[in-house]
């Protein structure tokens, strides 16, 4: 009988605080473990005996197996202990878990990848699988945004991609705190990342969409794409909620009837917008205005 | 089915050889109308007269507490191990096997069965036994009233005689060389069982109608009923942890003075405050009546999406435990009437 709940050993290759707060690491799987396989979208528990375990996005894509790349924001006691650590480490990973993007569904089609803020983490993996493998995908549209430009995360990375052919990259900042770095490489754009959606060419209807971000950042950008005319079975976004176990069984997770852990975090926007507490607001929740 | 015919003496000698080889718990008397599952230490202590015992029969299968695994300060791991002795839970009902058949179900789920409770569930062995209903109990409409399987053994205590039913082989077992001395039970002893089975049925006293039960929370998310339960609720949780189906835990690390750790788990329970809070100080149920609401929500409406039943047997725990006496049949004809009321049907 598998025990589920046992984590696995990695090496952590590499640490960088790459902006303030924000760690991306680069794991090696230790010499008892095989490298698994896995989809974009999907993720892993990261463990640290005696501090516990969090749910942490895979960044880095299938096509380049041998180690996994994460990233991680200091906000939590996990987090917190794996901002310490130093190359060499030993973590511990259980998954990969949940169910990751639909990559057949993607197949042939454009890409367009909505991320806001560390919506980019996960949305990096399925943006470097599809320019990894060109010629099974369309064109990649890149939206991205984040409250500041020190707050866009792997820049320098999206620079590069967005210089490529089929791939077009768009950063926009809530507040220009005014960095020249950012306005000389991607002009002072000022907005929501919704406001690009009009910008996006291709045919909407046969696009495929990969949003994460905040909740308020999908009920605004869903009622945009719907309106620029992209397809209801098109739409797809990642869920955040509280797991531990990781596999449909502690509870935390559920949303209406569904695990968000094992049916989830990516979603159809159809189902995700039509199961209860999904992507509801309410007056007084804390994040409609953040 | 195979029924046999048992009596008190022979009981009594089988439940002490029992206890010889076997972790044997059963039913005793703890205080006023309190009962629970304990060690066996003798025949007399047994209460088979009881209605509920304060815990369901999920403790042994999903401890309140449970180690998961433990770290030496040089980073082995290791997992701890089971007594190798079976468990049998002698006297259990009918409504809490019913609840083990959903905590089957669910543990068992998805991709990745719970390691765990399998290893304890496969060491179980279950002894039912008849009961009567008292003023709580709403098995019946939630159709776990009887069983038919989900126990290796169950005795009939008619009042004048007793039989017992072979359910599993294991269950066989359990009576040794003794069922072979068992007198089947006659056309007459079984005419007597099906005589208190329906005699049983009309002693129900809290009764409602679930078939509209799922429709009316699905339709009535921001009906006005939830921000008052959401105001009378304390959120304690007692209705979960004394929930024979409830199976929501956290897991956490302590880590011990050698420099070791240990993960284990816990009993959590919806209705606390942090239960869907992520690290950031995010909490997608911040309100009370969303958590109450919730815990209606995937009882009876998101479990049986799921998983083709609700996780709700009518034990009546949750109407004894509640403090500020949340009665959840009462709940539930609540909806249902406004329901009815919404369909323009009365």
């Amino acid at each position: 009988m598998d025990n589920p709940y046992l984590p696995s050993d990695w090496d952590l290759m590499e640490i960088r605080e790459i902006i303030p707060h924000h760690f991306f690491l680069t794991l090696a799987p230790s010499a008892s473990v095989t490298f698994p396989a896995f989809r974009p979208g999907q993720f892993f528990q990261l463990s640290l005996p005696g501090v516990g375990e969090a749910p942490i996005s895979i960044s880095s894509p299938p096509t380049r197996p041998g180690t996994l790349e994460m990233c991680v924001r200091r906000v939590g006691r996990l987090t917190g202990a794996v901002s310490r650590l130093k190359r060499g480490d030993r973590v511990g990973l259980r998954g990969p878990l949940g169910n990751g993007y639909p990559l057949e569904l993607i197949r042939g089609r454009d890409l367009v990848i909505l991320a806001g803020g560390l919506g980019m983490v996960p949305l990096r993996s399925l943006m470097m699988h599809v320019a990894d493998t060109p010629r099974e995908y369309g064109n990649i549209t890149v939206l991205y945004g984040a409250r500041t430009e020190g707050e866009l995360l792997f820049t320098d990375e999206l620079f590069r991609l967005g210089a490529r052919r089929g791939i077009h990259v768009e950063l926009i900042v809530q507040e220009n705190t005014g960095d020249s770095g950012y306005r000389m490489r991607f002009g002072s754009r000022v907005g929501f990342v919704t406001d690009l959606i009009q910008g996006v060419d291709g045919n909407p209807a046969e696009s495929f969409v990969a949003m994460c971000g905040p909740p308020a950042f999908y009920r605004y950008a869903v009622k945009e794409l719907l309106t620029r005319g992209y397809s209801k079975g098109l739409i797809y976004l990642s869920l955040e909620r509280r797991m531990e176990c990781g596999i449909g069984k502690c509870g935390h997770c559920s949303v209406g009837y569904r695990y968000t852990c094992v049916e989830g975090p990516i979603f159809n926007y159809w189902d995700a917008f039509n199961t209860p507490e999904m992507v509801e607001m309410r007056e007084g929740d804390p994040w409609i205005n953040s | 089915m195979r029924v046999l015919r048992i009596n008190g003496p022979l009981l009594r000698e089988w439940l002490e050889e029992l206890s010889q080889w076997t972790d044997l718990h059963v039913p005793v008397r703890a205080g006023k109308d309190v009962h629970r599952l304990e060690p066996y230490t003798s025949f007399d202590r047994i209460d088979l007269g009881y209605t509920r015992t304060i815990l369901p029969p999920k403790k042994f299968l999903f401890p309140p507490e449970e180690t998961l695994m433990t770290w030496e300060a040089d980073g082995t791991c290791s997992v701890p191990g089971l007594p190798e002795r079976q468990t049998v839970l002698f006297g259990v009902h009918p409504c809490d096997i019913n609840g083990i058949r959903i905590l089957d179900t669910f543990f068992a789920s998805f991709a990745s069965p719970d390691y765990y409770y399998q290893r304890r569930r496969q060491g179980l062995r279950i002894v039912g036994v008849s009961c009567l209903p008292d003023e709580l109990c709403f098995c019946k409409s939630m159709n776990a009233e009887n069983v038919l399987s989900g126990f290796d053994l169950f005795l009939h205590d008619l009042g004048d005689r007793m039989l017992v039913s072979l359910g599993t082989l294991e269950g066989d077992l359990l009576l040794g060389e003794r069922v072979d001395t068992l007198q089947e039970a006659s056309e007459e002893d079984l005419r007597a069982l099906m005589d208190f089975t329906a005699r049983r049925r009309s002693a129900f006293t809290l009764e409602l109608d679930v078939s509209i039960l799922p429709q009316a929370i699905k339709l009535h998310q921001s009906d006005p009923i939830w921000e008052r339960l959401g105001e009378q609720c304390l959120t304690c949780g007692a209705c979960s942890l004394g929930c024979p189906t409830c199976t929501c835990f956290d897991i956490t690390d302590t880590n011990n003075i050698e420099g070791g750790a240990r993960r284990s788990r816990r009993w959590d329970a919806c209705l606390y405050r942090d239960f869907a809070r992520v690290a950031g100080d995010h909490n997608f149920r911040p309100l009370r009546s969303q958590r109450v609401q919730n815990r209606y929500y995937h009882k009876q409406v998101g479990f049986a999406e799921a998983f083709g039943m609700p996780s709700c047997v009518g034990c009546g725990r949750c109407i004894r435990m509640c403090p500020t006496g949340i009665h959840f049949v009462e709940v539930f004809k609540s909806l249902g009437s406004r329901f009815l009321e919404g369909a323009g049907d009365g």
